[in-house]
């Protein structure tokens, strides 16, 4: 093998040596080989050390394809590198002026150690993915590039949907992600395919460099549900999802809310009354709604509005009600 | 055989290295190619085989069998040699129609460096232009000049082993066997390096690889019909020539020997180690998952290589008690 090294560094990379490479690396990609398989190749093959990092792990080996103790990465752009699918660099550590050869080999080394770190963790691969795509802090490119990897048609519509991590695992690419309401599981899904599960909040629909934006508006809407609205559809919210992301972004701090929570822990009830009075047209309406006797939920509704400072029985006080209710769902909600 | 058996798979690393060297080195050799593999694969000068190493080489016209002609010899020797170590006698590999003194020599300078030991490799003549015995009686030549030598060339004449790859492990275990049969001289052991050992290549093995690999089932023809003629596959084959003939392993010493599981010597080196101990006779023998036929010298970085040389270095040492 060293005189391999002499003989690709001689060479022209637009000759059939880059194909050998190619070939090189396509074999050991075939044979299933281990990280530092890899990583001896591309030592070899260059006649320098090379390394690999990821987030959990980093591995180098010297000219001959020895590993080396390494402990910590190098700097980022110390040496020549390269990206690997899954977040990861690939390295090689060349003194003095690059071979002929060696960014193809670095860039054979990069595309193998993806496909390595893909097939050792695929699930871990697609939920990566799924994260970063959903994520509104990464980067635009990152987030491109995690998408390509669901292979998601650039110019398809998509809809991220929110369901208890619990719920039953879905079709379609997922993860479950910590959220301020516990462990909520993020699907992904095409646009025409979208079929939340039981309890679910559904997302805008998107192309998929906004997915970060339908799971935000999906998560709020799976806030807002309730054993009565079990599935919400963010669509269906209007301006009260910019409501209740302001509420998010203030902490969700108001009389209305600190009212309301006094008169559902004061009386068992009294949400199902609310509820019902801000579900139907008329009081008797909702009566029929809570199981209660027309004069019962007369009297109800006026303690309630007593002890929340305004009358729900107006017009502007159930829409103040259903603002209310939906800051208490969102503040209330918790799953797992 | 009518179906040809699949062959063991290649380890991956030495795999991908085949597909890198391809067209350098081909599965199948045939006669009309030796003129330009003769010169393709002639050694590095031996200066630079030995560049920025502690290692002296000189070289010898030595007797060769009677009524023969002269011999060449390389010595190789560390630059701060001190006597009294182990001798290592090399038979360089080539199909037994190539190669040079030098061909392969890396194993045996390892072990000059490491015990200080005293190396002599043989230059003998090639079939066709000279069949057997031709070989296989150079290179007991060389063994009995070697032994002679002991305490010129500076090593103990009670610690020499034969070490031999391919052809070259062939020709080794030929040479073991007249030593034990001509009575002179003693060896402490012999190193058998996939060992081309059975004219008639009809083994398993032999028909596994075809047109694949290294050193293939039709190489495997090529050089042993230009070793014996038509004398190949009949009778008239001695065992120094085809030792996979001798029916008697008795009274060789310690051998060990090695052989890759993907290569055409796999069976009858097999073969040569259990006729060993069903005499009673030492031998360790390791078959190396997925190796094809030299693959510890072409990628001497892979990890089955590094573990390869490793173990017969160390076996050698425990040997030798060293």
């Amino acid at each position: 093998m060293q005189e391999l090294v002499g003989r690709l560094t001689a060479l022209d990379p637009e000759a059939s040596e880059s194909l050998k490479v190619i070939a090189y690396f396509d074999v050991l990609v075939n044979g299933h080989a281990s990280m530092e398989v890899l990583l001896r190749g591309a030592a070899v093959l260059g006649g320098c050390p090379a390394g690999f990092a990821t987030d959990r792990i980093v591995a180098s080996v010297d000219a001959h394809g020895k590993r080396l103790p390494t402990v910590d990465a190098p700097e980022s752009g110390r040496w020549m590198e390269h990206a690997v699918p899954g977040g990861a660099r690939a390295w090689m550590e060349r003194e003095g002026p690059q071979h002929a050869n060696d960014e193809m080999i670095l860039e054979r080394l990069a595309i193998a150690l993806g496909i390595m770190l893909e097939r050792s963790a695929p699930q871990a691969a697609i939920r990566k993915a799924v994260e970063t795509v959903i994520d509104f802090e990464e980067s635009p490119e990152n987030r491109r590039t995690a998408a390509s990897r669901l292979r998601l048609d650039p110019l398809g519509r998509f809809v991220v949907i929110a369901e208890p991590a619990s719920s039953p695992s879905a079709h379609g690419h997922n993860t479950v992600v910590v959220t301020p309401a516990g462990a909520v599981r993020a699907v992904i899904t095409a646009e025409s395919e979208r079929a939340p599960g039981s309890r679910a909040g559904v997302g805008v629909a998107v192309h998929s460099d906004e997915l970060d934006r339908s799971w935000a508006t999906a998560l709020t809407a799976l806030r807002l549900t309730s054993d009565r609205e079990p599935v919400v559809w963010a669509d269906d919210l209007g301006g009260l999802i910019l409501l209740m992301d302001a509420a998010e972004a203030r902490g969700a701090d108001h009389a209305d809310l600190a009212a309301l929570r006094a008169a559902i822990d004061g009386s068992p009830r009294a949400l199902s009354v609310l509820e019902a009075v801000i579900h139907t047209d008329s009081l008797r309406a909702a009566a029929t709604e809570a199981g209660l006797h027309h004069s019962t939920i007369q009297a109800r509704v006026a303690e309630l509005s007593s002890t929340l400072g305004f009358d729900v029985r107006t017009a502007a006080g159930r829409t103040r009600l259903a603002i209310a209710l939906s800051l208490y769902r969102l503040v209330t909600n918790r799953f797992s | 055989m009518s179906v040809m058996p699949k062959r063991p798979p290649f380890d991956v690393e030495l795999e991908a290295v085949l597909a890198l060297l391809g067209d350098e080195i081909p599965s199948t050799v045939t006669p009309d190619m030796l003129d330009s593999l003769r010169i393709d694969q002639a050694s590095l000068p031996i200066a630079e085989i030995i560049a920025n190493r502690p290692i002296a080489h000189s070289e010898r016209v030595i007797p060769g069998p009677d009524g023969q002609p002269d011999l060449v010899v390389s010595i190789f020797t560390r630059t701060d040699h001190v006597e009294g170590g182990p001798g290592f006698y090399h038979i360089h590999g080539g199909g037994m129609i190539m190669g040079d003194r030098h061909k392969g020599i890396d194993v045996v300078l390892e072990w000059v460096e490491l015990m200080d030991a005293v190396a002599v490799s043989v230059e003998y003549r090639l079939a066709p232009e000279h069949p057997d015995p031709a070989p296989v009686e150079d290179c007991y030549a060389g063994l009995v000049w070697t032994a002679e030598n002991a305490d010129e060339l500076g090593f103990d004449a009670r610690r020499l082993m034969i070490v031999g790859g391919s052809a070259g492990g062939g020709l080794a275990a030929g040479v073991a066997l007249m030593a034990r049969d001509r009575g002179t001289p003693a060896l402490v052991g012999q190193v058998l390096i996939y060992p081309m050992l059975d004219d008639r290549n009809a083994t398993v093995s032999s028909y596994q690889i075809d047109g694949e690999g290294v050193w293939d089932r039709r190489s495997n023809d090529t050089g042993w019909d230009a070793l014996l003629g038509d004398r190949r596959k009949t009778d008239r084959v001695s065992i120094y020539a085809s030792p996979s003939r001798a029916t008697d392993l008795s009274g060789l010493p310690p051998t060990f020997i090695e052989v890759g599981t993907t290569e055409v010597f796999r069976d009858e080196d097999v073969a040569y180690a259990s006729g060993i101990w069903a005499v009673g006779g030492q031998a360790e023998l390791h078959v190396w998952p997925g190796g094809f036929h030299g693959f510890d010298l072409t990628a001497p970085q892979a990890a089955l290589s590094v573990i390869a040389r490793e173990t017969r270095t160390r076996w050698v040492r425990r040997t030798l008690g060293v």
